[in-house]
């Protein structure tokens, strides 16, 4: 027996248990849960939160440093309805994290030389609760000292999220709503073009949230040469590569070689802004 | 080069490490990237007459001696897997055993039938009457019982042409006899191992089970010694093939369970440990073995342990 010796991920998938430590509103159904502790991850990962006797579901980490883990996460079904009701130090169990988060740059190493010394040049695309993980990744750009770029949309303005974090992080923050409620009126995709046209060299953009909106950024990078990668959510019931219920048509596994992926890649994927597959593995328009 | 070709039930296998049932078997992608990664062949997981939603989560877990889960056999039906074979089969480059289950035993002949009206058959089928985690609607497994394995059996024979395999389980008193009932009944071939138990595991700190089941199947590196006794004395008992399957982590396990009597090896917990660069790991660890003992092909291990 050989295969004890020689694994390439993590050996003990039991959850693990941790307290609620604090939580509190985003939007309407959309909550921040924080928890101490740390589950290693890097920006772009996903974890397996356990809520006992009900169910258990992936959720992509809004934070993970200085002791804290802090999951956004909106209250759409069974296992969230229940996380709703439960109080601080009420327990749960979280596994991960899990899956190939975003690629983190580093302006020491080669900086931009049409950022006038202010390190390279990142946009992030946040659609709706999409938001809450890029954050996560800003800050590990902007502590690799790049210039990040946050655009934030959604339908409308109280269903914005993270905005204000995103400000006082002292990221540049641009918004956009379907309504004009708030920021411009429009997608975050008019705010992306817009600022294709008018800055310089851009190094990297990064989007979560709606796939059609990713699909949109993916194409729109690939055209400009501009590297960008997605976060593709699909169904994750294991998180570690063995139910295969994730796999995108192509057959590769999203919680593992996922959920980020370059556009490229996404954009390979012929199931990749048009369905994603259910519970029992059915077929499910986007 | 060691031939690591074998036939099985008149269809050839490229190699005898077959993706067992449960495992990445959802979609015909996932299904041609495991044969690019070096499978044998696949094996589908278990399909229903109807959508069978399985359980919630926790379903599965492991550790470095043994993994659990009780998936519940989540599927679609066998509507939407007529759809997703219907477009994998005709260009499978590898060998597709599609495994059947049902809560009733005429649940198991209508499926068999449906699979008929497939343009491309499928190259055997499995019948799962050995589930550990869906006892409580129908009671226990069918694979408990001679007479209701048979049953099972003699109704999937008269609906199809396509040889089938019947997986077993271990958790009974004597598998051989369960072996040879289902062997008199007109199987093809006998799959061993489904999972030990079910077993049981809690979170001390929240004093709740692990799985939401409460109960699940035992699989992996803990399991392989009961393996390889099951599929030794259903090769005593039976005449017909067997494809062995239960913690095969590794070539050299493969090997082990191929001279106990296996044809073919079923692999699924070992994805888990080593993802999708088992195969090659493991054919290349299996040829260079037979290489090492001047074997040339592989079938020639085949029970191997029996003839000394």
């Amino acid at each position: 027996m050989t295969c004890c010796k020689e694994l390439h991920h993590q050996i003990n998938t039991e959850p693990k248990v941790f307290e609620i430590s604090d939580f509190w509103e985003e939007a309407e159904n959309i909550r921040t849960f924080v928890f101490k502790g740390t589950l290693n991850s890097k920006p772009g990962q996903f974890c397996m939160l356990w809520v006992p006797g009900v169910d258990e579901k992936p959720f992509s980490i809004a934070r993970d440093y200085d002791g804290e883990i802090w999951l956004t996460i909106c209250k759409v079904g069974p296992a969230t309805e229940k996380l709703f009701e439960m109080k601080k130090e009420d327990k749960v169990g979280l596994r991960g994290a899990f899956g190939h988060g975003f690629t983190i740059l580093n302006s020491a190493l080669t900086p931009n030389p049409s950022s006038k010394g202010r390190g390279k040049k990142v946009i992030l695309v946040g659609g709706g609760y999409g938001t809450a993980p890029l954050h996560f990744t800003a800050t590990e750009h902007k502590k690799n000292g790049c210039d990040v770029t946050m655009i934030i949309g959604a339908r409308t303005e109280n269903l914005l999220i993270w905005t204000d974090k995103c400000e006082a992080s002292g990221f540049r923050t641009l918004i956009a709503t379907n309504d004009g409620s708030r920021g411009i009126e429009g997608f975050t995709t008019h705010v992306l073009a817009d600022l294709f046209d008018k800055e310089g060299h851009i190094d990297l953009v990064q989007t979560c949230g709606p796939e059609k909106m990713m699909k949109v950024i993916a194409e729109m990078c690939v055209q400009k040469d501009i590297p960008c990668e997605v976060s593709i959510e699909r169904y994750m019931k294991c998180g570690f590569g063995v139910c295969g219920q994730c796999v995108t048509e192509s057959g590769e596994k999203m919680c593992q070689t996922g959920p980020c992926v370059s556009a490229q890649k996404a954009l390979s994927y012929s199931d990749f802004g048009s369905y994603h597959r259910g519970s029992e593995g059915q077929r499910i328009n986007w | 080069m060691a031939n690591l070709e074998v036939n099985f039930c008149g269809v050839k296998f490229p190699n005898p490490l077959v993706l067992a049932s449960g495992i990445l078997g959802v979609t015909g992608g996932s299904f041609a990237r495991t044969i690019a990664k070096g499978a044998g062949g696949i094996t589908t997981k278990s399909i229903w007459k109807n959508p069978h939603p399985g359980h919630h989560n926790p379903t599965m877990f492991g550790n470095e001696h043994y993994f659990m889960n009780a998936v519940g056999l989540s599927d679609a039906g066998i509507q939407k897997a007529l759809e997703e074979l219907g477009e994998y089969i005709p260009k499978r480059k590898a060998p597709l055993i599609v495994n059947i289950v049902g809560g009733k035993k005429s649940d198991f002949a209508d499926i068999a039938e449906a699979l008929n009206d497939l343009p491309g058959k499928p190259d055997l089928l499995e019948v799962n009457i050995s589930c550990p985690n869906v006892e409580d609607e129908f009671g226990k497994p069918f694979a408990c019982s001679i007479i209701d394995a048979a049953e099972v059996t003699r109704l999937v024979k008269s609906k199809t042409k396509i040889p089938i395999t019947v997986k077993l389980s271990p958790n009974v008193e004597n598998i051989s006899s369960i072996a040879k009932s289902v062997e008199d009944a007109g199987a093809d071939a006998i799959t061993a191992i489904n999972t030990v138990g079910p077993g049981m595991r809690w979170n001390i700190d929240l004093r709740t089970p692990i799985l939401a089941n409460k109960v699940g199947g035992l699989s992996g590196p803990a399991i392989f010694p009961i393996s390889v006794k099951c599929v030794y004395d259903i090769y005593k008992a039976v005449k017909i093939p067997i494809i062995a399957t239960g913690g095969v982590c590794s070539g050299r396990d493969a090997l082990e369970i191929m001279m106990a009597g296996g044809t073919l090896v079923g692999v699924g917990t070992a994805i888990y440990y080593d993802g999708d660069d088992f195969w090659n790991k493991a054919t290349s660890e299996m040829s260079e073995w037979l290489k090492k003992e001047k074997i040339k092909n592989i079938s020639e291990i085949i029970g191997l342990f029996h003839k000394k």
